[in-house]
């Protein structure tokens, strides 16, 4: 069986689903299913008086491990606060850590991410957290024991793909001194989280792609299979390119009618 | 005043309890932070606020 481990939480599915931006709970819990996520993100909000809060939600939400996310915080200690209340609310000791200064790019804050990152893991937590794709951020957070590293393929929701392929294969190269790395963000069609898997990357975490397709619940199932075809063509063990042609058939024997070649 | 959910309310002398209950959501569904302190909803300590207390009252939502 192909697993994979987030702390001592192993998971058979490679996909992370986020529940942002679905048009409504069954959408996303038909989504789920089709996607065969085992985990979902969630975001911690202040309530409004006489609102329902996430009445339906935890429904929907059933059967999955809930991720609580830290978005919204801008600064380490933002990032703490909102992370001690997810795990008030949801029970789990894991986090997907984002700090995130700039609400045009969405950008991670590398320095804030570090210090909120060592200070949960001081409190016990297990830290997802969301990064650049930066190496040495990678090496840092790793040495300080968090479970994953989660380096940005492109602008959250961007939908542009694997943009920072090349210092992404880095991440691939340098895998035996990280802990699993998910690729987080940008992503927008079931080709790019094929093409981050087939890098030997651990898994991938998609949201605006599927909630914003014409059909989630499609669009869910078809990075289930990106993600699996992926996988398996990186464990196959791909072809090297060549910097020439190679012919398929064999050269000798050609029925030319005429003297041999 | 008492800051909740951002806001400056007169809320000194009233408990967590009566502030969430005037709120009227399900406590089964919310954290509370009291200054920097988190609890679950239905384990909220007793507890009289005063000026400059902060309270956030939070919940899950949809998010990535």
């Amino acid at each position: 069986m192909d697993t994979w481990k987030v702390g001592d939480i192993e998971l058979k599915s490679r996909l992370i689903l986020g529940s942002g931006k679905f048009r409504d709970f069954g959408v996303m819990r038909e989504a789920i299913k089709a996607a065969e996520a085992e985990v979902v993100t969630v975001a911690i909000r202040r309530v409004e008086a006489r609102m329902p809060g996430h009445v339906g939600l935890l429904e929907a939400l059933e059967g999955v491990c809930l991720l609580p996310n830290t978005a919204g915080a801008r600064t380490a200690e933002e990032a703490l606060r909102i992370a001690r209340l997810g795990r008030v609310l949801t029970g789990e000791r894991w986090v997907k850590l984002e700090v995130i200064p700039d609400p045009t790019y969405l950008l991670p804050d590398p320095v804030e991410t570090l210090r909120a990152a060592e200070r949960l893991l001081q409190e016990g937590f297990v830290v997802l957290p969301y990064i650049g794709p930066d190496l040495v951020l990678a090496k840092k957070l790793a040495a300080l024991g968090t479970a994953t590293v989660m380096p940005l393929a492109a602008p959250i929701g961007s939908g542009w793909g694997v943009r920072t392929r090349a210092l992404l294969e880095l991440f691939a190269r340098e895998k035996a001194s990280l802990p699993p790395v998910v690729v987080d963000a940008g992503l927008g069609l079931p080709s790019h989280a094929a093409e981050v898997m087939e890098m030997g990357l651990d898994a991938v975490l998609v949201n605006t792609a599927i909630a914003e397709a014409e059909d989630p619940v499609a669009m869910a199932e078809a990075f289930r299979l990106g993600v699996e075809a992926g996988r398996k063509a990186y464990l196959a063990g791909p072809m090297r390119p060549r910097e020439v042609a190679s012919p398929s058939s064999p050269t000798e024997g050609v029925p030319l009618g005429g003297p041999k070649r | 005043m008492v800051w909740l959910n951002g806001e400056a309310k007169p809320l000194e002398g009233k408990t967590l309890r009566e502030v969430l209950e005037e709120l009227d959501v399900d406590l089964s569904r919310v954290a509370v932070l009291l200054n920097e302190e988190a609890y679950p909803g239905r384990e909220l300590p007793h507890r009289v606020l005063k000026e400059g207390d902060v309270v956030e009252v939070v919940t899950l939502m949809q998010g990535g």
